[in-house]
């Protein structure tokens, strides 16, 4: 399926992202001229090829990849009704809580495929891949959380789920700012940022809402399965 | 900031806006050259912000979105896209300060200074404008060429397992809905009322309902899993075969692409095409260098729909492609 250089892949992608960022500072080559707009869209393609490649390195099996699918689609379903609501993202909540269960690969397609799954039906834009991207990085962020504080507590959920909010929002700020505003200089990135600041703030309090509400409950739900994942029999 | 462009939302979720099936060349061709027309219309908008550039590709995508057959919804999209490109077009002048030629100068604003308008910041805001229609409309070129199903059976060759997670949440998404609506039904039918009481009684009856569609769902999720494994998942290496055919008119679309490509980027290279809104505008209409190679790209991106029009004209055209 993949080329006989796995062992490369990765360096390689790093090495080609580096180098072109190394060459855009210089400016005055055919890298620097593109502008940032460009250059910050390819590597969010080049971080998203890695992300998906770490997942497709695994064997993973057909349970866990049919959950996988079944929460990434009721994130998206859940994305839906609140699009009018620019802000509540139920999507940010069941992401960091798959990540959280299910570890960094599952949370990265959990969040990744609502993204695209959700604009398949609400309209695909330029804002797809950056969205793929903030989402999947929530859900592989909860995953390596829990993996090296696996007792953490309902509160530290909270202020991660919290934090979500703004980071989402900050990511996608840097696609609006690199690829429309202009001059790029630090008073134009923070007027945008600034001027996000409202949906941001709606978002992170909408997260830590839906998991005062859900939390205890989805986070049980989604043990029990991956309890469930562990014993069965392939 | 990020949900723009959700007119799409409307339709029915089957059916989602995507391709209808219809004898036609733009809607027919190969996913790898429907894809490549539309990741290099993609860079070269994010590349290219030569006014000149930006109306050609507009013109050539208002052409091209006709030739569809999508004019009437592309139109109303335009319509809700506006107010948000005017407002690049307002926002851009108040806050940039750089360019030579000034406007007008207004009273003293307490965070920001002084107000200043250049021509220079009111033509980029101009530009910027247009790029967004333009980034929206390949959107809509985009979602008429290429089918989701045909984009994820290409991808499936190349990365199995992240296709199928994204194919079956794809065809889950409807089916999730329905289910829904079915638990809400039932819930009613045992004498829940969602549309009564405290907040906090509603959201508690909320808080049941989608607790009910997750436990489903991921029930159902081991039934999926099970029909994988009866249809041998998992069982030794994956075969694969092609639906679509490769014929001439994809080479010729992607030739094309090609061709406008390397054109932008040569251009560049040589330092044409690049146009410089501040401190003071280029001239618009620049030298003959520019402007051919402006040409170039713009022909290379009109292909498919020269190519649209001569099928159905011509029949020997219609025999050869």
């Amino acid at each position: 399926m993949w080329p006989a250089w796995p062992k490369l892949q990765v360096p390689l992608i790093l090495a080609l992202a580096a180098g072109s960022l190394f060459a855009s500072l210089i400016g005055r080559n055919i890298v620097g001229r593109q502008g940032w707009g460009l250059l910050a869209l390819e590597m969010v393609f080049l971080a998203l090829l890695l992300l998906f490649w770490a997942f497709e390195r695994k064997e993973i099996c057909s349970r866990e990849l049919s959950m996988i699918a079944v929460l990434g689609a009721l994130a998206a379903v859940g994305r839906v009704p609140f699009s009018a609501l620019m802000g509540i993202q139920p999507v940010t909540f069941l992401t960091i809580l798959s990540g959280a269960v299910f570890g960094p690969r599952a949370g990265f397609m959990v969040g990744a495929t609502a993204a695209i799954v959700s604009n398949f039906f609400l309209g695909q834009g330029p804002w797809t891949p950056w969205q793929m991207f903030s989402w999947g990085m929530a859900g592989v962020s909860a995953g390596l959380l829990t993996r090296y504080y696996p007792d953490i507590g309902r509160l530290w959920m909270l202020a991660f789920l919290f934090a979500w909010g703004y980071l989402y929002g900050w990511i996608m700020n840097f696609w609006h700012w690199s690829a429309f505003v202009h001059p790029h200089t630090g008073q134009s990135f923070l007027l945008t940022y600034l001027a996000s600041l409202s949906f941001d703030t709606v978002h992170a309090i909408g997260n830590c809402l839906f998991y005062a509400l859900f939390g205890k409950r989805f986070t049980m739900i989604l043990q029990r399965f991956r309890n469930k994942l562990r014993v069965a029999v392939t | 900031m990020n949900d723009v462009g959700t007119e799409d939302a409307a339709q029915d979720p089957n059916q989602g806006g995507h391709v209808q099936a219809s004898a036609s060349i733009l809607t027919g061709l190969h996913p790898v050259a429907a894809l490549s027309y539309a990741v290099a219309l993609l860079f070269l908008l994010m590349f290219i912000d030569h006014p000149l550039f930006l109306a050609g590709v507009f013109a050539v995508q208002a052409v091209t979105i006709a030739a569809l057959g999508r004019w009437a919804r592309w139109n109303e999209a335009m319509g809700f896209a506006l107010p948000m490109s005017a407002l690049i077009l307002l926002i851009n002048p108040l806050l940039v300060r750089a360019g030579e030629t000034v406007l007008w100068i207004g009273p003293t604003i307490p965070l920001l200074g002084p107000l200043f308008i250049t021509v220079e910041a009111v033509a980029y805001g101009a530009a910027m404008a247009l790029k967004l229609l333009n980034v929206l409309s390949l959107f809509f070129i985009y979602s008429g060429m290429v089918s989701p199903d045909d984009l994820l059976r290409l991808f499936s060759r190349l990365a199995f397992r992240s296709t199928l997670v994204i194919s079956l949440a794809t065809r889950l998404f409807p089916t999730m809905r329905r289910r829904l609506e079915r638990i809400r039904e039932i819930q009613e039918l045992r004498g829940i009322r969602f549309d009564e009481g405290t907040i906090r009684e509603r959201v508690g009856k909320y808080a049941g309902l989608v607790e009910a569609l997750l436990l489903s769902s991921l029930e159902d999720s081991w039934e999926t899993a099970e029909a994988m494994e009866a249809r041998a998942f998992g069982v030794g290496p994956r075969t694969s075969h092609r639906r679509k055919l490769w014929r001439r008119r994809d080479s010729i679309c992607l030739s094309g692409a090609l061709l406008s490509l390397f054109t932008a980027v040569a251009g560049a290279w040589e330092g044409m095409l690049l146009y410089a809104y501040y401190p003071a505008l280029d001239p618009l209409h620049g030298d003959v260098k520019t402007l051919t190679a402006l040409a170039c790209v713009l022909a290379g991106l009109l292909i498919p729909v020269i190519l649209h029009w001569g099928w159905r004209k011509w029949t020997f055209i219609r025999s050869a492609i």
